[in-house]
C-alpha cells in the first residue's frame, strides 16, 4: 500500500538548508572535522540528485560511521558526555544524508534535527541563542512539511509559508505553556556542558591576580533591590571570602569549615533585601553587602561572615539575601582565631615589619596604626593596573621601591604592616561598586570591578572595613570603574571592542543600558523563570489549586485553537481578478439586482445576449461590453484603445441602469 | 501480530464508520464525518518533544523546556491543520467505466473546494487498493480517476472509498471512508477459444471464421478508436491522407450468431466468458454477430453500441436485471 517515497527536490533542499542552520552553531564547539563530514555529505547528496554520483556502498557507510565515531570519542573524550552525544548525533546525521530516499528516512533527520536544535540551548542562552533557535525550529518545520507536500505541486516557499502558518499560532499556546506547567527539579545527575572554567575571585591572591579581571567586562552578578533603597557607590561592599594565611608571597583563603557564626551578635538596624542572579563562576562564593544575616536556600553562612553555595557555581543562579548594613562585624575572637588572623610567614620582608614594629613602638593603638599606613599610601603611591613586577619580597618592594600597584597590593601591604604589628587583619576579596541600570532598576557588577580590601579586629569593636586603596584613589571607590581606569592600558585588554569602552558617548551607553537592561529581564523572566513561576501565579490567580491552573491553560488555548479554526475554515484564496474583470463584475452585480445577474460559469457572449434580449434598450452596449471583452481577452488585442472602449461601454451601461 | 490487532482495529472502525451513514452520491465533509488520530510519526514527534522536555527538566534550562512546548503546540495546532485539510471538501461520484473481470474498472469523482479554499495531498483509495493522491490548489474542483480491480460478472461496487490526508505535518491522518453509490458493470473474463464451432453460421453452412476475414478490400473508411490497428491504411497514412481504416467485404456478408449452447461441455460460467471473448474478437474484427442466451437474444449487427449490449447481456446474464 505504501510505495518507495521519493523526495521531491523542494524536499531535498529544505533538508540540506535545514542540516547546515543546525549544523551552524554546533559546528563552533565540535571537532573540526565534523562539520567538514556535514559539508562532505551535502555535496555527496547534491551530486546524486543531480545524477553526477549515486549513493555510497553500504561498506563505505558503514567505515565512515566507524570512523566518525572512533573519531570523536578520541577528540572530546569520554569524560565529556553532553558534547560527545552532541558530537555523536552529529556524525549521525551528516551519514543520514547519505541515504535520504525515502520518507522514513527523511522524517529521521528532521526528527533529529529538531533535538539538535534543542540541545542548542544547553549551550548558549542569550536572547540571541533563542532567537536563532527558533528561526532553526521554522526551518525544520518547513523541512517537514515538504515532505508532505503534494508531490504534483512541489514548490520551494509553499513549505515556508506553511510553517509560518502553524507556528505563529503555537507561540501563545507554548507561552501558557512556559508559565503555567510546573516545573520539577532534575530527575537525574546530569553532567554539565560548560568546560570547567573559572572566572572571577580565584581562592588565592597574589598582588597581580586582580589584574587580569580588569581586563575583562563580563558580568559578575545583577542585583535587584526588594526593599526599596540602594546604598551609595562608597557602601558597595561586595564580600565574597576572606584570606587568611601568608605563605610570603600569596594570600590563600580560608579553608576551614566550622560551625556557622551566631547571628544574635548583630545589633539591630535596617534590613537591606536583595535577589541576586549570579553567574556561572566555578568558585562557591556569593558575594553580599557588609553583612549578610539570612540568605535564601541552599546557601550556608561560613564563619568569617560570607555565604557559599553548596557546589561550585556551573550554572546561573539566583540568590534571595538579607544584609544588615553595618560599621563594624561584632564578633569576639577565640585564642587559635586570634593566632590565625596574626599568621605572617617566620621571615622575608624585613623592612616592613620594621616598620611596622617602630610604629607600634610609637603609638600600639589600632587607630594610630591604619591612619599611619593609609597616610603613607597617601603621599606618594600612584594606583595602577599596570605596576612594575615585584620581587621576592614582595611587600617590601612594594612599600618601599615601586610603590605603584592596585587594590590587591595595597590590601596586601596593610593586611601585612598591621599582623607585623600585633593586630588582627585579613584580606577580603570580593566586588565594588556596580552600574545601576535605569531602566530596569538593578545593579549590575562586572569582572572588572573586583577589588580587595582588609579588615581590621578592633578590640571591643570587632572586625572593621578598612579599603586602603580609598586613600590612594577615592575615585576608585566612588566612580565606577570604567570612569576611572578608561585609560588604563590594563582595562578590558581581553575585550576590546566592549561598548563599556564607549562610555563616554552618551546615547551609546544609553543604548548600552537598554540593551543591559532587555538582557537583564531576559535573565530573570526566562533563563530563570523556574525560581519565580510559584510566585508570579500566586500574584496572578491567588491561592493556587489545580482547577484555576486547568482554567488557566484551557481558556487560552480555547481562544488560540478557536481562532485558528476560524481563519482555516473561513479562509478564502484572494481574489486575483484584474481591472477589466472586476468591472464586468460589478456591472453584473448591478444586473443582478434587477434579475440579471450572470449565472456561475456562464460565458461573457452568451450573458450579453441574455440580457439584450430581457432588456433591449441595452443591446447595442451590452453586446459592444462583450466583444470588447473578447478581444481582450481571447483575441490578443490587449491594447489601450480597446480597453478604453471597453470602460466606457461598461460606463454607458451603469449609467443605463 | 501488532499489526494483525491493529488492522482488525481498522477495520472495525470502517465498519462502524459506514454503520454511521449510507451511500452516497455526492458529500460534503464535515465534522461528523472526519475522524482524526496520530500516526506513528506523530508519535515519535511526541517522544521526540518530551525528550526534549526531560533535557529541559534535568538542566533546568528554561528556554529548552520552551523548545519542547513549542513543538507540542505545533503539534495541537496541526491537528486543526490537518482537520480542515478535509473539512469542507465535496465529493461527487461521477461514474465509472465497465470493464472485464479482473481488470481495472475506472471510477471518476468529482473533488471540489469549499469556500475556495486550498486542499493539499490528499489521498483517495478503495479498500486495500493504492491510493490516489490530488490536490486543489489554485483551482476549486478537479476529476479523480481511481482503479479497482473487478471481483465478479455484473454490476459491483467498489467498496467503502477511504478519503485521507496527512497533511501538514505527517503527525496526525484525517480521514473519511464513504459509501459511494458507484457502481461499475463487469464483463465475463474472457476465455479464449481458437474457433467457432459449427452451426454458427447464420446460413447453416457451418464455415469456420478464419479469424482474420480479410479477403475483398471494398475501400476506405474514416478510421475511429476501437477500430483494428491491423486494418490501418498505412499506406495512405504516410502519403498524408490522414488515418483510414480498410473496409473487407467478407465482413459486411457474414452473420454469426453467437449462441450458449455452442459449448456443451462447459459450465454456464465458463460459456459466457467464452461467449466474451468471442464477442471482443468479432467486434474487432467487424463481423455482424448476434447473441442468443436463454431468454434474451439480441439479433445480429455491428458497432461500439451493439457490442456493448451484447457484453452487457453477458455480465448480466442470470443476475436480474440490477
Amino acid at each position: 500500500m505504501k510505495g518507495v517515497y521519493q523526495l521531491t527536490r523542494p524536499a531535498l533542499v529544505w533538508q540540506l538548508l535545514m542540516v547546515v542552520v543546525v549544523m551552524i552553531p554546533h559546528s563552533l564547539r565540535l571537532p573540526w572535522w565534523l562539520p567538514l563530514m556535514t559539508l562532505g555529505a551535502i555535496g555527496w547528496r547534491l551530486l546524486v540528485h543531480l545524477g553526477r554520483t549515486s549513493f555510497p556502498h553500504w561498506s563505505v557507510k558503514f567505515l565512515m560511521a566507524i570512523t566518525a565515531g572512533i573519531g570523536a570519542v578520541a577528540s572530546i573524550g569520554r569524560g565529556n558526555g553532553p558534547e560527545l552525544a552532541v558530537a555523536l548525533l552529529v556524525a549521525g546525521f551528516a551519514l543520514k544524508l547519505l541515504e535520504i530516499y525515502k520518507r522514513r528516512d527523511a522524517l529521521v533527520l528532521i526528527y533529529v534535527a529538531y533535538f539538535l536544535a534543542a540541545t542548542e540551548l544547553l549551550f548558549g542562552q542569550t536572547l540571541l541563542h533563542a532567537l536563532y533557535v527558533l528561526l532553526a525550529l521554522l526551518l525544520i518545520t518547513a523541512a517537514l512539511n515538504a515532505v508532505y507536500q503534494s508531490e504534483r505541486h512541489p514548490d520551494f516557499r509553499r513549505p515556508l509559508r506553511a510553517a509560518l502558518r502553524l507556528l505563529l499560532p503555537a507561540l501563545p499556546l507554548m507561552l501558557v505553556l512556559f508559565l503555567i506547567v510546573p516545573r520539577i527539579g532534575p530527575l537525574w545527575y546530569a553532567p554539565m556542558m560548560q568546560e570547567e572554567s573559572v572566572t572571577g575571585l580565584s581562592d588565592t591572591l597574589s598582588p597581580g591576580d586582580v589584574s587580569q579581571l580588569t581586563g575583562s567586562s563580563a558580568v559578575a552578578f545583577r542585583v535587584e533591590f526588594t526593599s526599596g533603597r540602594v546604598p551609595p557607590p562608597a557602601q558597595r561592599y561586595w564580600r565574597g571570602l576572606t584570606y587568611d594565611y601568608f605563605d610570603g608571597r600569596r594570600w590563600q583563603a580560608e579553608s576551614d569549615r566550622r560551625t556557622p557564626p551566631e547571628l544574635s551578635d548583630l545589633p539591630s538596624g535596617p534590613l537591606l533585601r536583595y535577589q541576586m542572579i549570579i553567574e556561572p563562576s566555578g568558585q562557591p562564593w556569593v558575594y553580599a553587602l557588609d553583612y549578610p544575616v539570612s540568605a535564601s536556600w541552599p546557601l550556608r553562612m561560613a564563619p568569617n561572615w560570607t555565604l557559599r553555595a553548596p557546589s561550585r557555581l556551573r550554572q546561573r543562579a539566583e540568590f534571595a539575601l538579607v544584609s544588615r548594613p553595618l560599621d563594624a562585624l561584632p564578633q569576639a575572637l577565640s585564642e587559635s582565631a586570634q593566632s590565625r588572623y596574626l599568621q605572617l610567614p617566620a621571615s622575608g620582608n624585613p623592612r616592613a615589619r620594621e616598620l611596622a614594629q617602630r610604629w607600634r613602638d610609637e603609638d600600639a593603638s589600632v587607630d594610630s596604626l591604619v591612619t599611619r599606613t593609609l597616610a603613607l599610601f597617601n603621599r606618594d603611591f600612584v594606583y595602577t593596573l599596570s605596576p612594575p613586577r615585584l620581587g621576592a619580597d614582595g611587600i617590601d618592594d612594594f612599600l618601599f621601591e615601586t610603590r605603584r600597584g592596585f587594590c590587591g597590593h595595597y590590601a596586601s601591604a596593610l593586611a601585612f604592616l598591621l599582623r607585623a604589628a600585633g593586630v588582627p587583619a585579613r584580606i577580603v576579596g570580593g566586588y565594588q561598586g556596580g552600574e545601576w541600570n535605569p531602566y530596569e532598576s538593578y545593579l549590575l557588577i562586572r569582572q572588572y570591578e573586583a577589588h580587595a580590601w582588609v579588615e581590621v579586629w578592633y578590640a571591643g569593636r570587632g572586625w572593621v572595613r578598612v579599603d586602603p586603596t580609598a586613600a590612594v584613589a577615592p575615585q576608585r571607590v566612588e566612580q565606577t570603574a570604567d570612569q576611572l581606569l578608561a585609560d588604563e592600558p590594563g582595562f578590558l585588554s581581553d575585550t576590546p571592542l566592549s561598548p563599556v569602552r564607549f562610555g563616554r558617548i552618551n546615547w551609546l551607553n544609553q543604548l548600552r543600558l537598554r540593551v543591559e537592561a532587555i538582557n537583564y529581564s531576559w535573565h530573570r523572566w526566562v533563563l530563570s523563570f523556574h525560581l519565580r513561576q510559584d510566585a508570579l501565579l500566586q500574584r496572578l490567580f491567588g491561592e493556587l489549586s489545580l482547577w484555576k491552573l486547568a482554567l488557566a491553560l484551557a481558556l487560552p488555548f480555547g481562544l488560540v485553537l478557536g481562532w485558528v479554526a476560524l481563519s482555516l475554515l473561513r479562509q478564502r484564496r484572494p481574489k486575483t481578478l484584474d481591472k477589466v474583470d472586476s468591472a464586468l463584475l460589478r456591472l453584473s452585480q448591478r444586473l443582478g439586482a434587477q434579475g440579471l445577474g450572470r449565472r456561475n460559469g456562464e460565458p461573457v457572449g452568451l450573458y450579453a445576449a441574455r440580457v439584450a434580449e430581457a432588456r433591449p434598450e441595452l443591446e447595442p452596449l451590452i453586446l459592444a461590453v462583450a466583444r470588447h471583452y473578447d478581444q481582450l481577452r481571447y483575441a490578443g488585442h490587449d491594447d489601450n484603445a480597446v480597453r478604453r472602449a471597453y470602460r466606457e461601454a461598461i460606463r454607458a451601461c451603469m449609467r443605463r441602469l | 501480530m501488532i499489526r494483525q490487532s491493529h488492522s482488525r482495529f481498522a477495520a472495525f472502525m470502517r465498519a462502524w464508520a459506514l454503520r454511521r451513514h449510507g451511500p452516497v452520491h455526492s458529500l460534503t465533509l464535515t465534522q461528523n464525518r472526519i475522524y482524526i488520530l496520530p500516526t506513528r510519526a506523530g508519535f515519535w514527534f511526541l517522544v521526540t518533544s518530551l525528550i526534549i522536555l526531560l533535557l529541559g527538566v534535568n538542566y533546568e534550562n528554561n528556554l529548552v523546556y520552551g523548545a519542547s512546548f513549542l513543538l507540542l503546540s505545533l503539534f495541537v495546532i496541526s491537528i486543526l491543520h490537518t482537520y480542515s485539510n478535509l473539512a469542507g471538501l465535496s465529493i461527487t461520484a461521477l461514474g465509472a467505466r465497465p470493464c472485464l473481470v479482473g481488470e481495472q474498472a475506472e471510477f471518476e469523482l468529482l473533488l471540489r473546494a469549499g469556500s475556495h479554499r486550498d486542499y493539499e495531498a490528499i489521498q483517495l483509495s478503495w479498500v486495500d487498493q493504492a491510493p490516489v493522491s490530488c490536490d486543489l490548489i489554485g483551482d476549486s474542483e478537479r476529476r479523480v480517476r481511481l482503479y479497482a480491480r473487478a471481483p465478479q460478472r455484473g454490476w459491483w461496487r467498489p467498496g467503502p472509498l477511504l478519503v485521507e490526508t496527512l497533511y501538514p505535518l505527517g503527525l496526525l491522518r484525517a480521514w473519511t471512508w464513504l459509501e459511494t453509490d458507484l457502481r461499475a458493470l463487469a464483463w465475463p473474463r474472457p476465455l479464449p477459444g481458437d474457433s467457432l464451432p459449427a452451426g454458427s453460421g447464420s446460413d447453416g453452412s457451418g464455415a469456420l471464421l478464419d479469424g482474420r476475414g480479410s479477403e475483398d478490400f471494398l475501400g476506405l473508411e474514416a478510421y475511429q478508436r476501437g477500430m483494428s490497428p491491423r486494418h490501418i491504411a498505412w499506406k495512405q497514412l504516410a502519403a498524408g491522407q490522414g488515418l483510414h481504416a480498410k473496409q473487407f467485404g467478407d465482413q459486411a456478408d457474414r452473420q454469426l450468431w453467437l449462441d450458449f449452447d455452442l459449448w456443451p461441455e462447459l459450465d454456464s460460467e465458463s460459456r459466457l466468458s467464452r461467449l466474451c471473448y468471442w464477442t471482443l474478437r468479432l467486434a474487432r474484427e467487424r463481423v455482424e454477430y448476434g447473441l442468443r442466451l436463454p431468454g434474451v437474444e439480441i439479433p445480429p449487427g455491428r458497432g461500439e453500441r451493439h457490442r456493448q449490449e451484447v457484453l452487457r447481456a453477458l455480465a448480466l446474464y442470470g443476475k436480474g436485471s440490477r
